[in-house]
């Protein structure tokens, strides 16, 4: 079968056959190995990644190995994702796997101990397949700062992925594996789930272990998953979201699917209309208008609110994320591991020099933004001020959740912008995470959904957001609505 | 704001962040740094509640005592556990000599 869109496989158009929910049926049914499977999609990815520039280390003969290991033994009842391709960020510890974090600081580290959530995958029977490209660090918001170069969308190659995790969303719809694994600190997955076409779903802060992610912004950083179906989110979701005593921010108990027994009627939905008037473009309103009307005929009941705190979503975000940034970013100083700078004359230089050398423009800015917002005299005013406008905000945001199941917003005011088009102005680029910050700054649920959006169009992401915990029942509800196939992955025709 | 973003001021926040920047990058970041700044300055101005006044440590001791939550921010018992090879950390590092990371002089050679 031929499609006009060159990225387009049966990997994405024969959804159903490709989820991990059906590899795991296939595989175990013993109708089809996973080597063979691994086979063919190797020759898919070498075929169109070299363009997308999605996965920047596939690892081949590890991935057969492991499968032909699986393939060795019976699966298991615990094995759920028996067989399972699955690409990771590569800002996510995996023995051997390249763990460059998209920067020139860390070219040529490989991982050196497993993530919590690489051990529980594996102990669930997936196959890590491969790392994938990233804003460095993790900072920004269109995958266009990587020492790896640009992340290109399958939608359109001249568009962005949406970032930061750019390289893990397009492996996702693109094909590469029906599960990727992305970080999110300000909406690095929801937003490139949103601009792909995809499902991208950031738990509640602890819910997923932390333990083997490299630290952007410590009290925000959530290892989230991107699926092309919601059925994938759960399943990867009783997977890796589970207590770790590894992470002391990990929250007791596990993710317990409630999948089965859910309905839309009666759910009430609160929406902050004041959000929707500035700067969204008339697609994203459209589409965003368009599921409220329709959701109203499954007996959904929407409430306007307010929530004040969220005038100061940007600069809080910027000052905590930053803060904790210039922290985390300061053990790369040429000296253990990492890029070293040659020839210089003191202690001081080889830290300045290396890290100058080694760090791109953005993280720099970052570093230095959050060093500023440290420093003597300015810490009150801004680093105090943000953590305590964080504090009101999240009172606002439970005291809401009170009365209501979850609240609704865009994922993104835009669909996928050109290449270039926001890269020059910091500010404007920041502007894209406005709806996705409050969920981390909150340590809230959030999932984005792609809409149903006409034959040719650019993808568009909606968001629903839910308490702190109520991460299952935040799955159940966005499972519910694809049922109802208002929403759904985005063809790639 | 705009007015504390001196070139010498930059050149402190690179010299605190350990960043040695060249004349091209301090005129650069002189002029996005200030944008930013002036764009987050509204922080500096939100009325915060009576029990969040105060200075930056104690309203983050409030924050974390307000959010205090029984399923975060256990302890972990101190056990030391060498599950990582000191051959496997050491392969990583710019430089070695036997189990050692090697450095250049870190100190200025005395004038």
């Amino acid at each position: 079968m031929s499609y006009k869109n060159q990225f387009s496989s049966v990997y994405v158009n024969e959804l159903k056959e490709h989820t991990a929910m059906s590899l795991v049926k296939t595989f175990c049914s013993g109708e089809r190995k996973p080597s063979q499977y691994l086979e063919q999609l190797f020759e898919h990815i070498e075929r169109i990644n070299p363009e997308l520039n999605a996965i920047t280390s596939l690892q081949k003969e590890y991935a057969l190995l492991r499968a032909k290991e699986l393939e060795a033994k019976k699966p298991e009842a615990h094995q759920m994702l028996y067989g399972v391709p699955i690409v990771i960020k590569e800002n996510i510890q995996k023995v051997d796997f390249p763990v460059e974090c998209a920067s020139k600081m860390l070219k040529g580290y490989r991982g050196q101990f497993n993530a919590t959530v690489i051990e529980s995958l594996e102990n669930a029977g997936a196959i890590i397949i491969g790392s994938a490209n990233m804003d460095e660090f993790a900072m920004g918001s269109a995958n266009e700062h990587s020492s790896h170069g640009v992340v290109r969308n399958p939608h359109d190659p001249k568009r962005v992925s949406g970032g930061s995790s750019g390289g893990s969303s397009v492996a996702c719809a693109a094909g590469f594996a029906p599960i990727t694994l992305g970080s999110d600190t300000g909406g690095s997955v929801r937003e490139p789930a949103a601009f792909c076409g995809i499902y991208g779903f950031k738990p509640t802060y602890g819910r997923v272990s932390r333990y083997g992610l490299v630290a952007f912004g410590s009290s925000l950083d959530q290892i989230s998953p991107f699926a092309r179906s919601v059925e994938d989110l759960d399943l990867v979701l009783k997977v890796i979201a589970h207590e770790d005593p590894l992470d002391s921010t990990s929250l007791r108990g596990c993710y317990e699917s409630q999948i089965e027994k859910y309905t839309l009627k009666g759910k009430k939905i609160g929406v902050i209309r004041s959000l929707l008037k500035a700067g969204l473009d008339d697609n994203v309103l459209q589409e965003f208008q368009s599921l409220e009307e329709n959701l109203k005929k499954y007996g959904v009941e929407f409430v306007d609110i307010e929530i004040p705190s969220l005038e100061h979503t940007l600069s809080v975000y910027y000052v905590i994320a930053c803060a904790e940034a210039s922290s985390n970013l300061s053990r790369y100083d040429g000296i253990r591991f990492g890029h070293r700078a040659e020839g210089t004359e003191d202690l001081n230089d080889l830290y300045s020099k290396s890290r100058s050398e080694g760090f791109g423009a953005e993280v720099k800015r970052r570093i230095m933004l959050g060093t500023f917002a440290l420093s003597a005299g300015y810490y009150d005013a801004f680093y105090g001020r943000a953590l305590a406008v964080r504090d009101m905000m999240a009172k606002e945001f439970a005291s809401v959740f009170e009365k209501l199941d979850f609240i609704y917003m865009p994922t993104a005011p835009t669909s996928a912008f050109k290449f270039g088009e926001n890269s020059h102005d910091p500010l404007k680029e920041y502007l894209y995470d406005v709806f996705t910050i409050p969920a981390n700054l909150t340590g809230i649920p959030a999932i984005s959904v792609p809409t149903k959006v006409g034959m040719g169009c650019l993808p568009v992401g909606v968001q629903f957001m839910a308490a702190k915990g109520r991460d299952a029942e935040l799955i159940a509800f966005a499972s519910a609505l694809e049922k109802t196939k208002l929403i759904g992955t985005t063809a790639l025709v | 704001m705009t007015t504390d973003f001196s070139r010498e001021s930059v050149k402190r926040i690179a010299e605190l962040s350990r960043l040695h920047l060249s004349e091209d990058e301090i005129t650069q970041y002189q002029k996005e740094l200030a944008k930013i700044i002036q764009a987050f300055n509204a922080l500096s101005q939100v009325p915060l509640p009576k029990e969040l006044l105060g200075d930056a440590r104690s309203a983050l001791g409030m924050a974390k005592g307000i959010g205090a939550d029984d399923s975060l921010s256990r302890m972990c018992s101190d056990e030391a556990k060498n599950s990582i090879a000191t051959h496997d950390f050491l392969a990583q590092s710019p430089d070695r000599e036997g189990v050692f990371v090697r450095v250049p002089a870190i100190l200025a050679s005395s004038t």
